[in-house]
């Protein structure tokens, strides 16, 4: 099969898939609620620390984070392949297994797109902050990149969670944390010690974040492409990490056996 | 509840899905102080480690409650301790006790992570009044938990409400902020989350000042958890024979 036949596989069964996950109902009252009061809170120990500029800069950060937290829930699609008995299958298709993944949880990026707008646009009505109104116009193709980028991210923890089962809640919890804490949600990058502040250049959120502030603050627009032209490059680099990964750990379950039973 | 509290504890011990919030609350606490000293705002330490054990030992409670049901129910074991002749709400208030350990260790953690990683001295000024405003607290989570597993009980996924049971209590609680930060119309709905005034109670407890009020504010905790533990016994019955007359116990 071609590349591009994988992928849209792929992702038309987790689109299926999808729709039985919520209700309008239980997506509203269950995982909106929780986003949305997600962004408030740390919105409010924003303004309990510093004052409006860092509520909105927590605010903006948290928001535009959404998208992340929600891309790297392919860990969990993952763990239900496990539960549905069907990874044996995947290990012995003739095709790259990490292809498959970059296609079977995309539906979690445009929920995730939909939720981090929709939190985007409550935040924005609720605390009224000094945004640029280009950040609304240019937002959407920014978080689809981010989202992009944090699913990649999120697709090289799912084969880790497929090595070690019984992690697979650690391996998303902390996946997403590591972004939220390092990547410029709540404070400035710059904050960190310098090596880690050279690791998070590679990991995604980022320069898409970056990007958003620039907007927010009517920055350049060069600044806004290049920093989404440099997320689009970490992203790449995820993608092309997660491949290999799902090759080896595909190879090492076709020798052992091992894959659908491990811990 | 002693032997739903021993099945719940030698089950933590070996699921490390249960130890989640052993290793995601020193994270959560480096995103707290973070904020703290990036403003150089020091004199907010005590709210961050303060805050990340009350949301660690919230989080492993709502967790737990959620999790002792959407397990009984994969297990098709629902139906059998439902038709137990013991009330089900102290079953789960039992399994939840043991596993408050694990939330207050988070406050250990945080505490080390703002000592060590962060190099800010933390003297704890009233240990005593630390302790047990620690341990009234625990209770009072587990009684609480036990009401929310309602909820769990007439829910098809668990995950769903155990993540909208979060962070709606992290801010009406004041974990991390006091209340006071709040729009003054919502303030009164802090004050009947136990939540609330722990988090005043343990700060207090952290600063050089004297604390005013100790056994009210204690009993104000106590009696959250009470109300709390004799609405989940009475709702959980309800919500049981519900789901008994509508043969929807495995099948909510």
């Amino acid at each position: 099969m071609m590349v591009k036949q994988v992928i849209g596989q792929a992702a038309f069964v987790g689109f299926a898939e999808f729709k039985h996950v919520y209700t309008p109902k239980t997506w509203l009252t269950g995982w909106m609620l929780r986003l949305v009061s997600q962004v408030v809170f740390f919105g409010l120990v924003g303004k309990m620390a510093g004052d409006r500029i860092t509520a909105e800069y927590v605010l903006l950060g948290n928001a535009v984070t959404v998208i992340a937290i929600e891309a790297t829930l392919v860990i969990t699609t993952a763990s239900l392949e496990r539960y549905q008995g069907t990874y044996p299958m995947l290990v012995v298709s003739p095709t790259n297994m990490g292809l498959v993944y970059l296609g079977r949880g995309l539906h979690w990026v445009l929920a995730g797109l939909g939720s981090s707008a929709l939190v985007f646009a409550l935040v924005w009505a609720l605390f009224r902050p000094d945004w640029n109104w280009r950040v609304a116009v240019f937002a959407l193709p920014c978080l689809i990149v981010i989202g992009l980028g944090a699913y990649v991210y999120g697709a090289i923890l799912a084969a880790c969670s497929l090595r070690h089962y019984k992690f697979r809640w650690v391996y998303l919890n902390f996946g997403f944390m590591v972004l939220m804490t390092f990547c410029g949600t709540n404070v400035p990058r710059s904050f960190w010690p310098a090596p880690i502040e050279w690791a998070t250049q590679v990991l995604p959120l980022s320069h898409g974040l970056t990007a958003m502030r620039t907007l927010a603050a009517a920055g350049p627009l060069s600044d806004v492409l290049g920093q989404l032209g440099l997320e689009v490059c970490v992203a790449a680099l995820w993608a092309a990490l997660t491949l290999l990964f799902f090759e080896r750990i595909a190879s090492k379950g076709r020798r052992d056996g091992s894959l659908n039973f491990t811990s | 509840m002693a032997a739903a509290a021993k099945v719940q504890w030698n089950t933590s011990m070996r699921a490390p899905e249960h130890m989640l919030i052993v290793v995601t609350a020193p994270v959560m606490s480096v995103i707290f102080l973070s904020i703290v000293r990036y403003n150089d705002r020091d004199d907010l330490v005590a709210n961050a480690v303060i805050g990340t054990g009350l949301f660690g030992i919230w989080f492993v409670a709502v967790d737990v409650a959620g999790g002792v049901i959407q397990n009984e129910r994969w297990m098709s074991t629902l139906d059998l301790v439902l038709a137990a002749p013991r009330a089900f709400a102290l079953v789960v208030c039992g399994r939840i006790l043991p596993v408050m350990l694990i939330g207050a260790f988070t406050l250990a953690e945080s505490w080390l992570v703002a000592t060590v990683g962060f190099g800010v001295q933390l003297p704890v000024a009233h240990p005593g009044i630390a302790l047990i405003a620690l341990i009234v607290t625990l209770l009072a989570t587990a009684c609480t938990a036990t009401m929310l597993a309602t909820f769990f009980v007439i829910s098809r996924d668990t995950t769903i409400y155990q993540n909208a049971l979060s962070y709606p209590f992290y801010i009406l609680g004041g974990v991390v902020f006091p209340l006071s930060v709040l729009p003054d119309w919502i303030q009164p709905l802090g004050r009947v989350i136990f939540l609330s005034w722990s988090a005043d109670l343990l700060r207090d407890s952290l600063s050089g000042d004297e604390v005013h009020d100790v056994v009210p504010r204690l009993g104000a905790i106590a009696g959250l958890g009470a109300i709390a533990l004799l609405l989940g016994i009475v709702l959980i019955r309800k919500a049981a024979d519900r789901a008994r007359r509508t043969g929807m116990v495995s099948l909510a």
